[in-house]
């Protein structure tokens, strides 16, 4: 084919199309269950409102968020989620064509999505999600509330959060994240390295939690940390380092199959920080040396953990998703924190790197 | 008139990290760093350029200097993170410093995740079944 034939444009139709069928099916549920219970909260200024159509989910979805509360309920959101599970007598929800399928990647039904609507379908956790940027609406619908996973519960809709986080400018990563007044350090690298261990150590010191698993970036002048999720888990082989969590793990009875959870804002709300500047991308390396280190690394070293371990790990990354991570670690210097046995010891390394940061 | 190029932008994500280019070529999967003399080369190719320009960029340049510029611009069109420019757009001079031979460090191990879908594996429609937790 002649590379200057017009190519059919009638697929540009389809993401609205698609969008526009479950906003029919958001508007025929509405109007038969009981009034949605709401609830709004705010990641890094960004106002985003909960439409909860299936009480059960409330559970479920909120408790990550609850640090993060809106308390100027009338403010208009940036994003309003309508959620729901699927009922047999409800009607269903709108099965994505088999051709749609054809050309996921990342869980994205790319032939679905555009710049302006994105359709996700997660089979993982059994749920499908749908976003309008433009216009600041999603529906997030899941097969069953109960069968909702104990990481989806932890960190509620990713994909969605991203695509609407990116559209913001601002990126969702897998890293952890610790900080106080003097600004924040984003902690990455793969599972097992020592970013929750570090990040829930800094519970008892004077620094303050920012973000465990999953944290958001936004790239500038002055890079930004901001919290999204209040959650933090650890292996349950990881657990006898932090006797004093153990009594507030969420999912005690559940540890033989699931990571150990814990909702830092019920137990540890002081302790919470919301939004920072970033001074630094820290990569915790366990040593099994006596004390604990940190030495300088090059940044692109950083940075290929970030973003390694955040395409992973997030549904529908894309290149505005590296060039964020990208536009943001050039902004910051990196360093190895090699973390040693005195455990007590660690946050006062990462405060005194603040300090030298700050100085 | 000497061969002009610029960089591939629609194909590419490129950010200068401490002082390293990091360049993702998103039709490969294959990111590349950059640094030295050929981070200063990329640097200068964010505005069109030509080989001419890019000599002008070293203060001395040995015998075999300008085979070697060549040869680095001809593996960089060949990756696809450069393509042909019609013109070189002038920019300010900076001062010249010392010639040492650019190299392009080219990266594959993140192929999988930049251009297959290690998430994705059910292709059947409806409610598929649960996967296995995250790692």
């Amino acid at each position: 084919m002649p590379s200057s034939q017009q190519v059919s444009t009638a697929l540009q139709t389809v993401p609205e199309a698609f969008f526009r069928e479950a906003e029919s099916l958001v508007r025929r549920i509405a109007s038969v269950v009981t009034p949605p219970s709401e609830f709004s909260f705010s990641i890094d200024g960004l106002v985003i409102r909960c439409r909860f159509l299936d009480p059960d989910l409330v559970e479920k979805i909120r408790p990550s968020f609850e640090h993060l509360a809106s308390t100027a309920p009338d403010v208009s959101p940036d994003l309003t989620i309508h959620l729901w599970s699927e009922h047999p007598d409800l009607p269903a929800v709108p099965r994505p064509h088999p051709l749609m399928l054809e050309t996921v990647r990342k869980h994205l039904l790319r032939v679905c999505s555009d710049t302006r609507y994105k359709a996700f379908d997660e089979d993982w956790i059994n749920s499908r999600t749908w976003i309008d940027l433009e216009a600041g609406e999603a529906f997030y619908c899941v097969r069953s509330a109960a069968g909702l996973p104990y990481y989806e519960t932890a960190a509620p809709m990713r994909a969605l959060l991203n695509a609407f986080l990116n559209h913001h400018r601002r990126q969702l990563v897998h890293a952890s994240a610790v900080g106080d007044s003097r600004g924040g350090l984003l902690l990455v690298g793969e599972g097992g390295s020592g970013k929750s261990s570090t990040a829930l150590l800094c519970l008892d010191s004077p620094l303050f939690h920012l973000a465990d698993d999953w944290c958001v970036i936004a790239p500038g002048e002055t890079p930004r940390l901001a919290s999204a999720y209040s959650s933090a888990k650890l292996r349950p082989d990881n657990l006898h380092r932090f006797p004093a969590l153990a009594a507030r793990i969420h999912n005690r009875e559940k540890l033989q199959e699931e990571k150990a959870t814990l909702f830092l804002n019920r137990h540890f709300p002081e302790k919470l920080l919301r939004a920072c500047p970033a001074r630094a991308l820290i990569l915790p390396v366990v040593t099994g040396e006596a004390t604990t280190r940190i030495e300088r690394v090059a940044g692109t070293v950083a940075w290929r953990a970030m973003v390694s371990c955040t395409l992973a790990q997030i549904p529908g990354t894309d290149r505005d998703s590296i060039a964020l991570m990208s536009a943001f670690s050039a902004r910051l210097p990196a360093y190895r924190l090699l973390l040693g046995r005195d455990l007590a010891a660690i946050p006062g390394v990462l405060s005194g790197l603040l300090d030298k940061l700050t100085a | 008139m000497s061969a002009c190029y610029k960089i591939n932008e629609e194909a590419l994500s490129h950010e200068l990290i401490d002082g390293e280019v990091v360049i993702i070529q998103f039709d490969t999967g294959n990111y590349y760093s950059l640094s030295g003399s050929a981070a200063l080369v990329w640097q200068r190719l964010v505005t069109p350029a030509s080989v001419t320009d890019l000599s002008a960029l070293f203060s001395e340049t040995p015998a075999g200097a300008a085979d070697e510029l060549a040869t680095f611009i001809s593996e960089l069109v060949q990756e696809g993170l450069l393509s042909s420019a019609a013109s070189s757009v002038s920019t300010a001079p900076a001062s010249p410093v010392a010639y040492v031979k650019p190299v392009l460090n080219k990266y594959t191990d993140m192929q999988q995740l930049l251009l297959a879908d290690p998430l994705h594996e059910v292709q059947e429609a409806g409610w598929p079944h649960t996967k296995p937790p995250e790692a």
